[in-house]
């Protein structure tokens, strides 16, 4: 005789219980999928906007405003070829031009604000 | 930029390093450039994990963009450096392009006091399921596009 079948048991967590529960397992999709229902039903009582706004899936926008990035190998082969004279100091590299140097970082940042870069300069402690 | 036929794929590349000085490795890795929050001061690198679901940010780096205290989702993650608390907040991410357009999205970040210091990782629910990328390891160019 085969055993009969469970009846399934109500479930009485409360959906920010079980979404928490999927998200630590990273199961986000099951997550999303619940938050879903959650949303759908909308009878629950709880407030479920936080999980709304990590769990949402958002577009990209691309922003030419944002400055191009810039490769930085000439200040990475200034600081290779030339810094030896420069140890225990602070050095602002801007390409292979050296903005300023001191010991003190403040005195480096100093001249870098009196005299404003065209673009940010690398700062970098030469041990 | 990086053609599908005749569509754009990408809007942006930047060149990725495959090491950092800061977060020894002992096999090559993808480190991207991205800014935080729309902050130039923010500037990092961040390696990219298709394997997480969650984006983590390097706390010393929460910490000084006074991220830390952010009032996000509280939970605990899994990870290989045991059960960690935190909250999951959505950040502004910008891919910062050497040639071509920046991307913006937002993405979400498990961001706590407890996670060990010296990286970022992207991850793939929260940030990269929703976005084009593709790779050029013999260049080392990161293609990147809504």
């Amino acid at each position: 005789m085969g055993q009969p079948l469970r009846k399934a048991e109500p479930e009485t967590r409360s959906y920010r219980e079980r979404i928490r529960e999927l998200v630590e397992a990273d199961r986000v999709e099951g997550a999303r999928r619940l938050l879903a229902e959650a949303l759908e039903r909308g009878d629950h009582g709880e407030d479920l906007s936080r999980w709304e706004r990590v769990l949402a899936k958002t577009k990209g926008r691309r922003n030419p405003e944002v400055a191009l990035d810039f490769d930085r190998t000439p200040e990475i082969t200034w600081i290779r070829e030339k810094s030896d004279p420069y140890k225990g100091q602070w050095v602002a590299l801007l390409g292979d031009q050296l903005l300023a140097h001191s010991a003190s970082l403040d005195e480096v940042m100093a001249v870098l604000e009196a005299n404003k870069p065209p673009r940010r300069p690398m700062v970098h402690y030469i041990d | 930029m990086f053609k599908l036929g005749a569509l754009d794929f990408s809007c942006g590349r930047s060149l990725f390093r495959d090491t950092l000085k800061e977060a020894p490795e002992s096999t090559a890795k993808v480190f991207v450039k991205i800014q935080l929050e729309g902050r130039s001061e923010s500037n990092i690198y961040a390696q990219i994990d298709t394997g997480a679901a969650w984006s983590v940010l390097d706390p010393l780096v929460a910490k000084s963009l006074g991220l830390l205290d952010l009032d996000g989702q509280r939970t605990t993650l899994h990870t290989r450096f045991g059960r960690i608390e935190g909250i999951l907040a959505k950040l502004l991410v910008t891919f910062l392009a050497d040639d071509g357009i920046a991307l913006e999205k937002h993405g979400t970040f498990f961001i706590s006091p407890d996670w060990p210091s010296g990286r970022t990782f992207l991850g793939y629910s929260g940030l990269l399921a929703s976005m084009r990328f593709a790779l050029d390891p013999r260049t080392n160019h990161f293609y990147f596009g809504p």
